[in-house]
């Protein structure tokens, strides 16, 4: 019986060894040699990159980010019948045949999903696509007696479906089933990367820039592409990203026996970059836009043509946030070029007669001025004086209005927009009193938009350093009247936004930064001292009302407007403060039917506030013009600013529950100025 | 003549791990066929099992005196449906080793059932000890044995034919057959496959064992550079390959349930079958393929402890039967899995997806709780030669 029990035991003790035998198997496998295991089958600790981060609208809602994708690349390989060195004759049969099938694969692989076209016409046209771009690098490869074509698949799959393709690619298995064998191997190897996604509005597209995708290649010294950068190009406020980068992650990488490379669960996610909350409202960008093409079709329909170029900018006067700014370029078709420029930062005209407020208000400020005296403002007023030094005779300069005047008190001299008044009161400053104008008001200086390519704008040389006939004929006199000065519309916005705080302060579109779960906000320079008081304000203002709504104002067609919109509404309001300016040069431009311009160019210019006593939100409006005769910022710039300003009073009564200031946590992201800009960088 | 069922004698220790193994094949079916063209094989494997848990209780309830009664007749209508498949079987992957039974949707894998019955003609013939001493006890065997496996060899299946081996050689052992003449036996099977090796196999199985047998000398970190063992890991190579990395990825710990890469991004082939263990190992680490192989130890040796208790004979050898035939063939597919031994499909009893397997498995395994179940009973034996 003992024996029996031995017998039956030791079948049982060799299934023990065999069980043992696998135990020390998998040990082997699984603990001694698990991360050679891995590492023999991992390619390397791949970098995925971090995103590039989310721009916000000043609402938290998203206008740009980064959604993440694969791009998968195929390579083929082996070409049986190709000649080992460059140069030989290949088999051209077999080469053909070859390509033929190679071509098939990829078209049918990367298109059997017919859900993902929606249509068997898209699937249909992104196949003959395929088949052209994978036959054009397979001959070229042939050509160059390569014996390895690489492909982009695709630029944005996710996983599932690229594994999928993969698998619909097993060249192990498929052709044999089928009898078939490839005379190639391909290879596919993803590579995770981030597809960069918009708000959906085109009229956002011009402010938030985009990325475009691929590295930029430039012709070298050689004449041949090369890579010069490899950053994805960026424009608009894409561009202001970087400063707030992210961390990169990892991620391991294996290959297989087919060397089809895939990731493991050994991954290091990516760490975001802080989200960017921008002051941008969409519906006020979109209304901008809108009221923008409905300027320029004004103009279109009065002249026959479009404008140039306009701009039009709304800025939150309290904080001095952007709050939408629309960019108009003709295209050649007359249709708005929306590839091109981006006017409000990126063009630069002279202001002309809008800027006249601001300098008269230094003078009012330093007492030079009397709001009830008369000016004389007879035409034919030489500027300038006959002797600069004894003996040395200069020339005067006449300084003319567009509409003869006689008599008119300074008030008056902003409301019919008197150069000779706005000169004659201006001089009252004097070299040093102009050049603090120049200077307090930040002409001639980028903003802190930091907007990539935005114009830094012109200036005269400081004007006490100017010769006496520069100071008292030319460039002293023109800047009063807003000649030979340079802005961009950002910068004419900064200009009013300094007169209306009554001290110097920036735009800016970034206010906050996320980090964590607080927005913290972003911090600018600091407002300049205050060089305009209460009162002071107030009596321009006054007197910018009247631009508006006095009957010989040069913006009488906006308060006529604005009459008919607060009897309808049956308030005291809206009342808008505001500056028309018309400006006009010699010179050359394309016009925009694309042909080649020179005469008369005129820009038609609008800068208002409201409300009028503690303004919330300021608009620029310029259009420019060339051949036009009468372009005058009243009848033109000034009813879509108007329309704009009304529009965001509305929305901000009804929809900003929140405000800048109320939506921050304490503490702040600290900047500085960008190396070669001075827009925010984030110092981390 | 036969005892009756004691429920209370029923042996837990066999039907736990029993159960736990089978919970774990559904549950890695389930995970190796997810989000593929075969997601509902996880739902038919459930089917089958409910099947097998029907068939296992059949197994219990009817004395198994009739089994051993019926042995011989279950091992003719075997080889019957072996022949059978060799002549109208489906041929899947080259391999013809399955018969559709018409109207049923499924497939029925006769190899598999061709063990159960071969254990019941082994036990029914070494069911006398004198026999076992005798020249026809071990020559008849052999014979009894040889029939089906070379038919299984035939399909081609030869990790299955090879199965039938261990199972003869363990009970003949126990049943009390000269160590001199199993030997012989062992050598002559030896020499069956020497023969067999340079006239029956095919040329694919003989790559398979070439390449395993020059997969140990290959440096891991290099070999993927070398165009030709590239081209190796492209045909011979490829499926032990990929368990390999499957396995050895897993390390520890594993990648966490349904997120191996190997599976989830289907680089395994046959994962929900001949290499469901890969899975496992890759999904769960070590610690859950020791879990598993845990499993089936512990229902190997409450087999064995019911063969101890177990003196009637029939009973005894059935059990053992069993056991050897459910142990070798955990341990050859975890040996294929691990590339111990060179690759060939074997399904792994109670886990991977198949009915065929998975009835057998059951089928056999309620047999041996019907003899743990009664009271021994009297079976004609030495005394009625």
């Amino acid at each position: 019986m003992r024996a029996e029990a031995i017998r039956s035991t030791l079948p049982f003790a060799m299934l023990g060894c065999a069980a043992v035998a696998l135990l020390v198997r998998l040990v082997d496998l699984q603990i001694v040699r698990a991360r050679s295991a891995r590492d023999a089958i991992a390619l390397a600790e791949s970098r995925v990159p971090a995103s590039r981060g989310t721009l916000l609208d000043r609402f938290g809602e998203p206008l740009a980010w980064d959604r993440p994708v694969y791009e998968v690349r195929a390579s083929a390989e082996s070409f049986a019948g190709l000649p080992a060195k460059s140069g030989a004759v290949p088999d051209r049969k077999q080469l053909a045949q070859a390509r033929d099938r190679l071509v098939a694969d990829f078209a049918w692989a990367l298109t059997r999903d017919r859900e993902r076209f929606g249509s068997a016409m898209q699937q249909d046209s992104l196949r003959r696509t395929l088949r052209e771009r994978v036959e054009r690098a397979v001959e070229h490869a042939f050509a160059k007696g390569r014996t390895r074509v690489d492909v982009l698949v695709d630029r944005e799959l996710d996983d599932s479906a690229a594994v999928a393709a993969l698998r619909e690619l097993d060249v192990r298995r498929a052709p044999r089933e089928r009898g078939e064998q490839r005379p190639y191997r391909l290879y596919l190897t993803f590579a995770p990367r981030w597809e960069r996604e918009y708000a959906a509005a085109e009229p956002l597209a011009a402010f938030v820039g985009r990325v475009q995708p691929g590295p930029l290649r430039l012709p070298g010294d050689d004449g041949k592409l090369a890579i010069v950068d490899d950053r994805f190009p960026v424009s608009g406020l894409e561009r202001l990203m970087p400063l707030v980068p992210g961390e990169s992650g990892r991620s391991l990488l294996r290959t297989d026996a087919f060397s089809r490379t895939y990731w493991t669960g050994d991954r290091r996610e990516p760490e975001a970059p802080a989200e960017l909350r921008t002051t941008l409202d969409p519906a006020l960008q979109i209304r901008a836009d809108a009221e923008l093409g409905q300027a320029v079709e004004s103009v279109r329909a009065h002249y026959g043509h479009p404008p140039e170029w306009g701009a039009l900018v709304l800025v939150d006067a309290r904080t001095g946030g952007v709050v939408a700014a629309a960019s108009y370029v003709a295209g050649k078709d007359g249709r708005p070029d929306r590839n091109s420029a981006f006017t409000p930062a990126q063009r630069v005209f002279e202001p002309g007669s809008v800027v006249k407020p601001l300098h008269v208000a230094m003078v009012a400020e330093r007492g030079q001025l009397d709001w009830s005296e008369p000016i004389d403002v007879h035409a034919g007023y030489l500027a300038g004086s006959d002797r600069a030094s004894p003996g040395q005779r200069v020339p005067r300069r006449e300084i003319r209005d567009d509409h003869p005047n006689t008599v008119l008190t300074p008030r008056e001299v902003l409301i019919r927009s008197s150069n000779i008044g706005a000169v004659k009161l201006g001089l009252r400053l004097g070299a040093e009193g102009i050049e603090d104008y120049l200077s307090i008001y930040r002409f001639g200086q980028p903003t802190s938009i930091g907007y990539p390519g935005e114009q830094k704008g012109t200036r005269p040389a400081p004007i006490p350093s100017l010769p006496p006939s520069e100071q008292l004929a030319f460039a002293g006199p023109s800047v009063l009247f807003g000649y030979q000065i340079g802005v961009t519309p950002f910068q004419l916005a900064r200009a009013f936004l300094t007169f209306v705080s009554g001290r110097p302060r920036e735009l800016h579109v970034i206010d906050a930064a996320k980090q964590g779960d607080a927005f913290l906000p972003v911090a600018y320079a600091s407002d300049g001292p205050s060089f305009l008081n209460a009162s002071t304000r107030a009596d321009v203002c006054a007197a910018l009302v009247q631009v508006v709504e006095d009957d010989h104002g040069t913006a009488r067609l906006v308060g006529r407007w604005l009459r008919e919109l607060r009897a309808q509404r049956g308030t005291a309001g809206p009342v808008i403060a505001g500056k028309t300016g018309t400006s006009q040069y010699v010179g050359k431009t394309t016009r925009w039917d694309g042909s080649a311009f020179h005469g008369d160019i005129r820009t038609s210019t609008f800068a208002g506030f409201s409300p009028v006593d503690e303004p919330q939100f300021l608009v620029v409006c310029v259009l420019q013009k060339a051949g036009a005769g009468a372009f005058y910022g009243g009848l033109y710039a000034a009813p879509a600013a108007a329309r704009l300003l009304v529009a965001a009073l509305d929305r901000a009564a009804a929809a900003w529950r929140t405000t800048d200031h109320d939506r921050s946590v304490s503490g702040s992201v600290a900047v500085g100025p960008e190396p070669g800009g001075s827009g925010p960088s984030q110092r981390r | 003549m036969s005892g009756e069922l004691e429920a209370r004698r029923i042996d837990w220790w066999i039907v736990l791990p029993a159960v736990a193994i089978a919970l774990a094949g559904l549950a890695f079916v389930h995970s190796a066929t997810a989000g593929t063209d075969d997601e509902g094989l996880a739902r038919r494997q459930l089917v089958f099992l409910a099947a097998a848990i029907v068939g296992a209780t059949c197994a219990v309830v009817v004395p198994y005196a009739r089994f051993h009664r019926a042995a011989w007749g279950l091992y003719a209508v075997a080889l019957v449906a072996l022949v059978a498949v060799l002549l109208f079987g489906s041929v899947i992957n080259g391999a013809r080793r399955w018969i559709r039974i018409p109207g049923a949707g499924f497939l029925l894998q006769p190899s598999e059932f061709g063990k159960l019955a071969l254990v019941l003609a082994l036990a029914s013939w070494f069911r006398f000890r004198d026999r076992a001493k005798t020249m026809d006890g071990v020559v008849v065997p052999a014979l009894v044995t040889a029939i089906p496996a070379l038919l299984v060899f035939a399909e081609p299946d030869l990790g299955s034919s090879l199965v039938y081996v261990p199972i003869l050689v363990a009970m003949a052992y126990v049943a009390g057959v000269p160590g001199r003449s199993l030997a012989g036996l062992v050598v002559a099977g030896a020499l069956l496959l020497c023969v067999a090796w340079f006239t029956a196999f095919h040329d694919y199985q003989r790559g398979r064992v070439e390449v395993w047998a020059a997969h140990f000398g290959w440096d891991r970190t290099t070999v993927l550079a070398d165009p030709e063992v590239r081209e190796v890991l492209l045909d011979a190579g490829y499926q032990p390959w990929q368990s390999l990395i499957a396995i050895g990825g897993g390390g520890l710990t594993g990648f966490g349930y349904g997120q191996g890469p190997q599976n989830r991004f289907d680089f395994l082939p046959y994962r929900a079958g001949d290499y469901v263990f890969a899975v496992v190992g890759e999904e769960l680490g070590w610690f859950g393929a020791m879990a598993l192989l845990g499993a089936y130890l512990a229902l190997v040796l409450a087999l064995l402890a019911l063969a101890l208790r177990t003196r009637e004979r029939f009973g005894r050898l059935l059990v053992v039967g069993v056991a050897v035939w459910l142990g070798t063939q955990a341990f050859l597919h975890v040996a294929v899995c691990a590339w111990l031994v060179p690759s060939k499909g074997l399904p792994l009893p109670l886990v991977s997806q198949g009915g065929s397997v998975t009835l057998a498995a059951a089928l056999g395994i309620g047999l041996c709780l019907n003899v743990g179940a009664r009271r021994e009973p009297v079976l004609a034996a030495d005394g009625f030669r």
